[in-house]
């Protein structure tokens, strides 16, 4: 994008590069000490490496223990703690290799872990600054970060949607994608410091989804390098703060990451669905702890002279985190104005890299049915639908030619996948002219996984004989007349009427069905 | 907005009976028995003719004997029943739909009108037709009418209307015949085709703001709504509202607003608009759940945990207008869809455009009160986003309210002013140039004995240390311009934009009257500039010193140089003519020193100078106008001594202060104006007003060359420039004056152009007018951080990391101190469960279980950290003077130190008066008083008393004594601002002794 922007070798293996590693770190030596020990058996040559251990105010000794700089280990020492993001700007900006690593205080990586990094940014085109690692647990049987994606709202995931004809193929290939981790990934250096590096508003959660997006905007590409394996011990800082603590930010920040990024007039859209669709889960999360019937006009006279309700914490963190969000919208907005101001990509261009842009932030229903009649309301398909059609899955049994039918009709606008119910049968798909055709059991975790990611969901007669899964919070429409049975929210269609189908994908609200 | 209409509609139009529409007069009634018979008393005895009048009671359901009642009563009022409370929007037009009048006359059922209401609001409506008029208003005023209740309409920009008259007393205003955003739907005539063709009142409001909505729409589609003040209606309040809970009523209130909103404004400001306000009911509700009980620091990731996760009490105590609040936004979130379709209607029919219509909002940026009253959290939000999201700007056109709030006596009336009133008045009516509406207050302490010298107005809008917050609170002004930074330690919450023009150092001036406390000086000014967040000063010289300043109080070193601009000394552009002898023979030279005696000032040297050369010289005169300072008690310093000796020289008369309009006339018609003072730090810094005075008059001044307008003079020609050290070189420019006066006249016209050119109130407002079209709340991290702790505010991690080379022991916290932090939130975590199991009992008692009869001592635990003890108390009686409480050391000498503290309420965020006691010299059951200058308007009034500690930790600090029964105060004890049993023992002092 500027003069700024890294040397691409083409030549692989570049081990002229010079890399900081940045672990930011709190109250955390034990596991430090194990990240640094896999940090010295990389495989890359040490007079190219540096390591700089960001102490973020730990009160257990961390300082003296680590900071050897005869090893080459610099730790700088922040009084108190700012976060994560600060801890990792200010590595970035203390260290003066070309790029730089940060990588988790409880995060173990592999010896090749940076070549890997180094061959994806080679090999990911041009304006590809930063990439990627694969993450997994320490025992390798869970899968932490394989892809990434996000809904609309800012609320980023560690993995891909996959099935469908934007992106057929499962995950684990190296290719473009929203976001790094930024519990390890690699990335120019100058280029960080000059987009601003992580929020410091952030102080922690989301700042690499922003992050992501931002350099999207702005021009630049984000690839992943899914040789790149580094194993998390888990037990990392957040999980010692209550919940309570987690939910602000993670609300305060999402609503940030929308501000910030997205298009004037786009913004304040997204911006509004966000707030109604926040006090929403605000109510959601206080579940039965007050009675609606006590303010309403017609309700019962209630006792409660004192006018003092008793909320869960996590519902009163939704609120604290509008406090913190208003606080904060000079520094946020300030920050939105330069990144506008130097904006390369539109939103069209970068909603298909978000991928599930639907995905509710809540479970249940009540919350689908709310984001749904929202996101009709305020015309927010009319912003989404151009970059990103609507997902649709229909569910029909095996050898439904109708559903075939109606899936390749529907697969003009929208993006479609075809899930062929049989039992017993092994997953395998293939790419049809205008949708994705998986065949599978109707109980292997890929249906559920597809109906998740879908928008909206057609179920053929053929399907409910053979079963569905049980927890379809996704806006449903049911062909035909047969038994509702499981579904609690659908709307019911003739078999024959393919553009009230249409409509529906289209915006898909759902509506309980009577009785 | 408030324009007067055109003429033609004050004239009467034939009101010839043959020529009268017919009219049919709504009173919608749900169980309003008690009002109907007085009502319709009124109705029957209107003087409309009866056969073009059609009265109609519309009954929503009532289940009161309403009907029967109306039958038996008023037989010849049509009732109309709609079956079901449809709600006021609803029920208003199902009457008019089935209506046979041209007209309808909505009025509610707990009012009574004039004989000529009606008759007066056709008349009106009719007059002024032609221009597009279709609903007029009614004035209302309260049941004794005293009071006005509703007289204009005006709206914030979110959708929250309100009304700017209430509660004023009927001789406040003038009531005119003008234009209306919206008329009160308590109270109006409105065609009734036109009403029902823009759909009435919208019946999914139920009630509230629907005739907000409802005049806006008007508006929008071409219509004008007018206010017909000789309509009276005279209301009764909380007539019909009662008997509902308010947070239910709440839920429609707040949801109405955002229904308004969404309605009616036109895409791309709807776009910017609803975020904002979707932003600010969320922090409505943050202060909603903080009058509960909610700690918001506790939410903050970097606060210390106040105990460990899994032991942190699960659920938090909120007020219900919080849940109400959430409610609000989550039905019209579902609702959305029912709006779309009338938006999408409104918006196609749109005949005037949402910049057209903002000036008749009154005062589009206004903060919405909670309780009445500005909250600073919410205030800065509001301000921030007014300002961040650029919606200031559409507005900006629409003049602000202003609220000048002088620190002395204005130049108004007949009374000596001095350069501080005038610089205030100056900067005041540099606003108004530029359209903005500017309501003055002068202290009323400079009023004294001179009330009836100064147009009532003035009296009335006084203010004093006192009242200035409450009135600040009450009108809720756009933007605050303080002259002067003493006045602003009055305004504990400057919660809207300030503007604070600093017209000296003040410190200096402060050292000269004795207040020689130069650390508690600073301190005071230090947090007076925390207040504000924009800033003028009178010179470059002032600039730079205040820079300083403003650096130390919080402002970024990046944003001084915008924050902080110059304003010179200006008075009126319409300047007076001076007056020049044609022939200077017959003319004696007059030469001028004139101005208030200040102990900082020392024109001594120079006017003995001047005056021995006149009187060496046998010709000329000094005229020394002045004396001692009209309203503060500053003493005269020097001038006594001089006087005395200019008393005695025969080329001076001396004359004491004069009103400005007198002083002006003996300025036009001197010649040559002395300024030359001893330089001292003040002076150096100082602007002369004086001498900008003394141009402005059109006079020729001699100058000491130190000062900075002494650049001016020389430039212009202005007048002379003298070394003040040098009297030789003041002697002769004397006699050479007096050998040539034509000179000075031509040196006098110079300083006119000066004075024109560069010290006129229309140019020089230009910096300060920006920030008022477009202003800001400074600083909202820094304030908040008084709340929230250290957590929001997150500084640039590349100035807060420390890179260390030496020793981890650098840094490290010593055990000792992790002990102590330990203990206190150990103590923490027991005194919470405590309090929480309090509430509950609470709670439960007043839920109906039998709560035990309480007797004896109350023990109440050591307030440490984080924690408070309060009472909310009623006073009985005026002068409330001090609160007396009783300490518990619990037997041993404690280092800590207590804060006693006077509220106005428990959910109040500053004081009224506190007090630091530290606690190593308390004896146990010592009795502590908090005192302070009597309340005089205490009698009847809640207040609310809170110790608190900075300091105590657990084995460290004291507490109050509690007893379970309390004799003599009707009050409620409080545990971390929630309701606890018990009460503290406490006793009342009024007017200075104890009862």
């Amino acid at each position: 994008m500027n003069g700024n922007s890294p040397t691409t070798t083409k030549d692989g293996a570049s081990p002229e590069r010079t890399v900081a590693i940045v672990i930011p770190t709190h109250n955390n030596l034990r596991l430090l000490r194990e990240c640094l020990r896999s940090v010295r058996a990389l495989d890359y040559p040490a007079d190219r490496l540096e390591t700089i251990v960001v102490d973020n105010g730990s009160i257990d000794g961390t300082f003296a223990a680590v900071h050897a700089p005869q090893e080459g280990v610099r730790c700088l020492r922040v009084e108190r703690n700012t976060g994560f993001a600060p801890a990792c700007n200010c590595g970035a900006a203390e260290a003066s290799a070309e790029y730089v690593a940060f990588l988790n205080d409880d995060a173990l990586a592999d010896p090749q872990w940076l070549n890997e990094l180094f061959s994806a940014l080679d090999s990911g085109g041009e304006g590809a600054v930063c990439a990627a690692s694969r993450i997994i647990s320490r025992d390798g049987k869970q899968i932490e970060f394989n892809g990434a994606s996000s809904n609309l709202f800012g609320v980023g995931r560690p993995r891909s949607v996959w099935g469908w004809p934007d992106a057929p193929t499962p995950p684990g290939h190296a290719g473009p994608l929203l976001f790094a981790s930024g519990g390890a990934m690699l990335i120019h250096r100058r280029t960080f410091l000059d987009v601003g590096g992580f929020d410091p508003n952030f102080f922690a959660y989301f700042e690499d989804v922003d992050l992501g997006w931002r350099l999207w905007v702005l021009g630049y590409r984000v690839v992943y390098a899914p040789g790149a394996v580094v194993r998390h011990i888990g037990g990392a800082t957040g999980t010692r703060q209550p919940a309570h603590r987690r939910y602000t930010l993670w609300e305060c920040n999402s609503l940030a990451t929308v501000l910030k990024n997205y298009e004037g007039g786009n913004m304040q859209r997204l911006l509004s669905g966000a707030l109604l669709l926040l006090y929403k889960r605000a109510l959601l999360a206080s579940g039965d702890d007050f009675d609606p019937r006590d303010y309403s006009l017609a309700g019962p006279k209630d006792t409660n002279s004192l006018n003092i309700e008793r909320l869960p914490r996590v519902s009163v963190a939704h609120l604290a985190a509008i406090d913190r969000f208003n606080s904060l919208l000079p520094a946020f907005m300030e920050e939105r104005r330069r990144i506008q101001s130097a904006r390369v990509r539109s939103d069209r261009e970068i909603l298909p890299m978000l991928g599930r842009l639907w995905e509710p932030q809540f479970a249940g229903e009540a919350y689908t049915e709310a984001s749904g009649q929202l996101a009709a309301a305020l015309d927010l398909y009319n912003i989404t639908s151009p970059a990103l059609p609507n997902r649709v899955l229909v569910l029909a049994g095996s050898g439904d030619g109708e559903a075939q039918e109606v899936a390749g009709a529907l697969g003009e606008g929208f993006l479609v996948a075809l899930a062929s119910l049989q039992p017993g049968a092994p997953h395998s798909w293939s790419r049809e002219r205008s949708y994705i055709r998986h065949t599978l059991a109707p109980d292997a975790a890929e249906v559920h996984a597809l109906a998740q990611q879908a928008d909206a969901v057609v179920v053929f007669p053929s399907a409910l004989q053979i079963g569905l899964p049980s927890d379809l919070a996704t806006p449903v429409a049911l062909i035909g007349s047969a038994d509702a049975g499981r579904l609690k929210v659908a709307v019911r269609l003739d078999r024959a009427d393919l553009e009230a189908l249409r409509l529906f994908c289209r915006r898909p609200v759902p509506t309980p069905i009577a009785g | 907005m408030e324009q007067p209409a055109p003429q033609s509609a004050l004239e009467a139009p034939d009101l010839r009976a043959n020529v009268l529409p017919t009219v049919s007069v709504v009173v919608l009634n749900y169980n309003g028995l008690r009002h109907l018979e007085t009502c319709f008393d009124s109705l029957l005895s209107l003087d409309y003719p009866k056969e073009r009048l059609e009265l109609m009671l519309v009954d929503n359901g009532s289940s009161d004997g309403s009907l029967d009642f109306m039958r038996e009563g008023f037989p010849t009022v049509r009732l109309v029943e709609t079956g079901s409370n449809l709600g006021f929007a609803a029920g208003n037009n199902y009457g008019a739909e089935r209506a046979t009048g041209e007209y309808v006359a909505l009025l509610n059922n707990d009012t009574r009108v004039e004989p000529d209401w009606l008759s007066e609001l056709v008349r009106s409506l009719l007059a002024d037709e032609e221009r597009g008029v279709v609903c007029t208003s009614s004035l209302m005023l309260d049941w004794d009418g005293k009071t006005i209740d509703f007289y204009s309409g005006a709206l914030n920009f979110h959708g929250f209307g309100f009304q700017p008259s209430y509660g004023l007393p009927v001789d406040a205003v003038e009531p005119q015949h003008r234009e209306l955003l919206f008329a009160c739907g308590g109270s109006m005539l409105i065609q009734r085709d036109v009403f029902l063709e823009v759909g009435g009142f919208d019946p999914d409001f139920f009630a509230f703001f629907e005739d907000v909505d409802l005049g806006w729409r008007l508006w929008i589609l071409g219509h004008r709504i007018t206010m017909t003040p000789t309509a009276i209606t005279y209301h009764r309040h909380h007539g019909t509202a009662s008997g509902v809970a308010n947070h239910r009523w709440q839920v429609i209130y707040e949801r109405n607003a955002l229904y308004t909103l969404y309605k009616n404004y036109e895409q791309p400001n709807l776009d910017r608009i609803l975020p904002a306000a979707l932003l600010l009911l969320g922090q409505r509700v943050v202060r909603f759940m903080e009058l509960g009980g909610v700690d918001f620091s506790d939410y903050d990731f970097t606060a210390p945990l106040h105990s460990s996760p899994s032991e942190t009490p699960t659920l938090e105590n909120v007020h219900r207008s919080a849940v109400a609040t959430l409610l609000a936004a989550d039905d019209f979130r579902a609702n959305l869809h029912k709006m779309t379709p009338k938006r999408e209607w409104l918006q196609a029919n749109r005949k005037r455009t949402d910049e057209e219509l903002f000036a008749r909002f009154g005062q589009p940026g206004r903060v919405h009160l909670l309780n009445h009253e500005t909250d600073a959290q919410y205030s800065s939000a509001h301000h921030s986003l007014l300002h961040e999201f650029g919606i200031e700007q559409l507005w900006d056109e629409v003049p602000k309210e202003v609220l000048l709030i002088s620190p002395d006596v204005l130049p108004v009336g007949d009374i000596p002013a001095s350069g501080s009133g005038i610089r205030a008045w100056a900067l005041g009516r540099g606003l108004a140039s530029r359209g903005h509406r500017v309501r003055y207050t002068m202290p009323k302490a400079a009023l004294a004995g001179r009330e009836r010298q100064v147009p009532s107005e003035y009296v009335r809008g006084a203010w004093t240390p006192e009242t200035l917050q409450g009135m600040v609170d009450a009108m809720a002004p756009d933007v605050i311009v303080s002259c002067g930074w003493p006045n602003l330690t009055w305004l504990p919450r400057a919660n809207v934009p300030v503007a604070l023009d600093l017209t000296g150092p003040h410190l200096l001036e402060r050292i000269y009257q004795e207040h020689l406390d130069a650390q508690a000086n600073s301190a005071e000014k230090l947090a007076a500039l925390e207040r504000a967040d924009f800033f003028t000063c009178i010179s470059e010289r002032q600039r730079y010193y205040f820079t300083a300043w403003l650096a130390q109080a919080g402002v970024h070193p990046d944003d001084i140089g915008s924050s902080l601009q110059v304003i010179p000394y200006s008075l009126d552009p319409d300047m007076p003519e001076h007056v020049w002898p044609e022939d200077w023979s017959s003319e004696e030279v007059r030469f001028v020193y004139g101005g208030i005696f200040l102990p900082w000032q020392n024109p001594a040297p120079a006017l003995l100078a001047v005056a021995s050369v006149l009187q060496e010289q046998g010709r000329g005169r000094l005229e020394v106008i002045g004396g001692k300072h009209p309203f503060h008690a500053v003493h005269t310093g020097g001038f006594g001594p001089l006087v005395d000796r200019l008393g005695t020289m025969s080329s001076v008369q001396m004359s004491g202060l004069l009103p400005h309009d007198e002083l002006v006339k003996r300025y036009t018609h001197a010649h040559v104006a002395v300024d030359v003072m001893q330089p001292n730090a003040e002076r150096e810094l100082a602007f002369p007003s004086r001498t900008v005075h003394y141009m402005w008059c059109g006079l020729p001044v001699i100058h000491a060359a130190f000062s900075e307008v002494a650049e001016w003079i020389r430039d212009y020609e202005a007048g002379w420039v003298v070394p003040h050290d040098d009297p030789e070189a003041l002697r002769q420019v004397v006699t050479s004056i007096l050998a040539d006066p034509q000179e000075a006249r031509r040196r006098g016209e110079n300083a006119a152009r000066l004075a024109g050119e560069r010290f006129t109130w229309d140019r020089t407002i230009e910096m300060l007018d920006r920030f008022v079209r477009d202003p800001y709340v400074r600083s909202e991290r820094m304030r908040r951080e008084t709340r929230q702790g250290s957590g929001v505010a997150q500084p640039d991690p590349s100035r807060n990391v420390t890179v260390a080379t030496g020793t981890d022991g650098l840094y490290a916290t010593s055990p000792e101190v992790a002990r102590k932090i330990q203990l206190v939130h150990d103590r923490r975590r027991t005194l919470r469960a405590q309090v929480a199991a309090r509430t509950m009992e609470v709670i439960r008692g007043v839920r109906g279980a039998v709560s035990a009869p309480l007797a004896g001592e109350l023990e109440l635990p050591e307030l440490v950290i984080g924690h408070s003890i309060g009472q909310r108390f009623y006073s009985q009686q005026n002068g409330l003077s001090g609160v007396r409480v009783q300490v518990e050391t619990f037997g041993r000498r404690n280092t800590s130190r207590l804060f006693l503290r006077l509220r106005h309420s428990p959910g109040a965020t500053y004081d009224i008066y506190q007090i630091e006691i530290p606690s190593h010299n308390l004896r146990d059951g010592q009795v502590l008083t908090l005192r302070f200058p009597p309340v005089p308007d205490s009698a009847g009034r809640w207040f609310y008393f809170l110790a608190e500690t900075p300091d105590g930790v657990p084995g460290d600090a004291i507490s109050l004594r509690g007893v379970k029964n309390l004799e003599g105060l009707r009050a409620q004890r409080y545990d971390d601002g929630i309701p606890a049993p018990g009460y503290l023992i406490m006793s009342l002092e009024y007017n200075g002794s104890a009862r």
